[in-house]
């Protein structure tokens, strides 16, 4: 037996095991004691940044539930379609939205790995699902941002509510069903583009500064 | 909608059961194919051909619980992946995980036993069930999971040379324990 066959094995182990290391654990922190300087620090910043976004914003709004079913699946693309490469360049063209920036955030870097739209015997778009990726440089924070004008996307849930991010209307979900698996959605429309964000490894704070920083204003 | 209630719509054959799969397990999935491949369409390839195995395993399969279920196909999707990526000297970091679990490989001349993978997979549960539960659970997250050594620091709030000493130690247990159940690997 070699290393990649013993690899296999191990996905063989227990469910109740696999499940148990999904969970988030309690970490343990030690502080210095300038970081504790520094804690003390964030939570004035914190306490002066909520009263601003108290007096100067309305606070936003957590729907709690499933995210939206948004992938490119293989199945969802039209039988018949063919693929025709959708440059960088004329993606904000296409789907009628700024150009999508280098960095969101303070670290989150694009990721391009190529846009695609498919195309009929006509070549009139079919599918245009497209969905570009941004991620820290450590790996564990990332942010994909979907976008989509023909494609259908699920809707929002019935009775999702709206929050005011820049003066448009965005709806927010977080998902927290999978334990210690947050996942973070916000959805909104750009001039007949659906858009959709979804985040791991973000706090909800920092997720809707990207999200407004998308949106822009 | 619950595990069992997605499994019913694979049964069924109704098409929704693609889109709970996703809207459920979507991100989880990306996160396990992307530990191993680290490229995003590689990733994205991997995740979709998933979603078309559930669709082709589910009857006759019904698994309790679906998270480990897509989980196992995606690592191994990922894994025969990962072969073809290798040539092209990618995804160093799995590379790396596969390495160290060459420790875990008895010497050879210990006692010939016959084995099925279900039979060593259930041993090496029966081992991690005996550790405690950061040992244990920092072993899945690094060999089931995928997840780096830098992952796993965050994770846990550890220095990264405490995660690759803790690792070093469970993989030279796990080699004695496979030795001493008379596996020859």
């Amino acid at each position: 037996m070699n290393a990649r066959e013993f690899y296999q094995t191990i996905g063989q182990i227990d469910d109740d095991l696999i499940l148990a290391g999904g969970e988030q654990p309690v970490r343990k922190k030690r502080f210095a004691v300038g970081q504790w300087a520094l804690a003390a620090a964030a939570c004035v910043c914190l306490v002066l940044g909520g009263a601003w976004l108290y007096f100067f914003n309305a606070p936003v709004v957590w729907n709690e539930g499933a995210v939206g079913a948004v992938s490119n699946s293989k199945l969802l693309i039209p039988a018949g379609s063919t693929p025709r490469e959708l440059p960088e360049a004329e993606l904000a063209e296409y789907y009628q939205i700024e150009p999508l920036p280098d960095v969101l955030g303070d670290d989150l870097r694009q990721v391009y790995t190529g846009t695609v739209l498919y195309v009929d015997g006509g070549g009139a778009v079919v599918h245009d699902f497209n969905q570009i990726r941004y991620e820290s440089a450590e790996g564990n924070r990332s942010v994909t941002v979907t976008l989509s004008r023909i494609s259908p996307t699920a809707p929002a849930a019935d009775g999702a509510r709206a929050s005011r991010i820049h003066g448009s209307s965005v709806v927010l979900t977080q998902d927290t069903s999978i334990p210690g698996y947050l996942l973070l959605e916000a959805r909104w429309e750009r001039h007949g583009t659906a858009v959709c964000l979804w985040a791991e490894g973000l706090d909800k704070e920092e997720f809707t500064a990207v999200a407004g920083q998308l949106i822009g204003g | 909608m619950t595990d069992a209630e997605i499994v019913a719509l694979y049964w069924n054959r109704s098409e929704e059961a693609i889109a709970h799969t996703m809207r459920t397990y979507g991100r989880y999935l990306m996160k396990l194919a992307m530990n191993i491949l680290r490229l995003r369409q590689e990733a994205e390839e991997c995740v979709n051909d998933t979603y078309l195995s559930a669709w082709n395993q589910l009857p006759p399969d019904r698994p309790e619980k679906l998270m480990p279920y897509l989980g196992r196909i995606a690592r191994c999707l990922a894994l025969n992946r990962y072969d073809y990526l290798t040539a092209r000297k990618r995804s160093a970091e799995f590379t790396l995980q596969l390495s160290e679990l060459e420790d875990c490989l008895p010497a050879s001349g210990s006692v010939e036993r016959q084995y099925e993978s279900a039979e060593l997979a259930a041993a090496i549960s029966a081992f991690l069930r005996g550790l405690e539960e950061e040992p244990r659970n920092l072993f899945i997250r690094r060999y089931w999971y995928s997840d780096s050594i830098r992952q796993l620091a965050a994770r846990y709030g550890m220095g990264e040379s405490k995660v690759k000493s803790q690792l070093f130690r469970i993989r030279g247990r796990l080699r004695e324990y496979l030795n001493k159940e008379g596996f020859a690997l």
